[in-house]
């Protein structure tokens, strides 16, 4: 998987969310299904949100991720959230910007 | 290792391998910090929850479905605010008010075909005795 590939929100506002103590149940109205996340899958969620202008490389959003979670850097990480990124793609939560 | 601490992780252990599937899956998701996880539940399962809870599988073996004192097998119709294709869906919403017939036909055999010509579905009777036992379906014994 290419780390060059960027990514950027898809219409964050229009989910319905909710926490539940840490993790998080989020319906899409557009695909009519609701997903569950853990604090860092909703974390890339909101990093990609605030920044509605410009997408954000993967590299970039994992070393968000690194610092918000004081986490090391490794190769196996990277791959875990490029990984969760096409499967946002897939549901229509957050789109590739070439 | 002092006594308590080996008490303490045999403990672990033990709960460890008495939780449910469920439990294991909530776990995951809430202790799993270091790699992000998103899990679906897809539309056509939550639009089955969000009607009623009065959801069943039908059954084809006729030995275990639900029979009156008699032997007689009990059809199970949905109600109107229930699953319209008992054909295709699976599992079966029955809505808040199912109705229940008794063929008199002479075999179980041809009884469950009346039952599924007519749209209704056969239910195991310990699913049937649940619905019963909640006022949903009519007690067995009178019917």
């Amino acid at each position: 998987m290419s780390s060059k590939t960027s990514w950027r929100s898809v219409n964050f506002s229009s989910l319905h969310i909710e926490e539940w103590n840490g993790e998080y149940t989020v319906f899409h109205p557009e695909s009519g299904k609701t997903h569950f996340l853990n604090q860092m899958g909703f974390q890339i969620l909101v990093d990609l949100h605030s920044r509605p202008l410009s997408a954000i490389s993967v590299d970039e959003i994992c070393q968000n991720l690194m610092n918000q979670f004081q986490l090391q850097s490794d190769t196996t990480f990277s791959d875990q959230v490029s990984k969760t990124l096409h499967r946002f793609d897939e549901l229509g939560l957050i789109e590739q910007v070439k | 290792m002092s006594k308590d601490k080996f008490q303490k992780q045999s403990d672990s252990i033990k709960d460890s391998s008495t939780v449910s599937p469920e439990h294991d899956r909530r776990r995951l998701l809430k202790n799993t910090v270091a790699i992000p996880i998103i899990m679906t539940l897809s539309s056509s399962v939550a639009a089955q929850v969000a009607r009623t809870s009065n959801l069943v599988t039908p059954i084809e073996n006729l030995d275990v479905a639900a029979k009156n004192t008699n032997g007689d097998l009990l059809c199970v119709h949905p109600g109107p605010d229930g699953s319209v294709d008992v054909v295709n869906e699976r599992p079966v919403d029955l809505g808040t008010l199912p109705s229940v017939t008794v063929d008199s036909a002479d075999s179980a055999d041809l009884q469950a075909s009346a039952c599924q010509r007519e749209g209704g579905i056969l239910i195991s009777a310990t699913a049937y005795a649940s619905l019963s036992g909640k006022g949903v379906l009519p007690d067995s014994s009178i019917l």
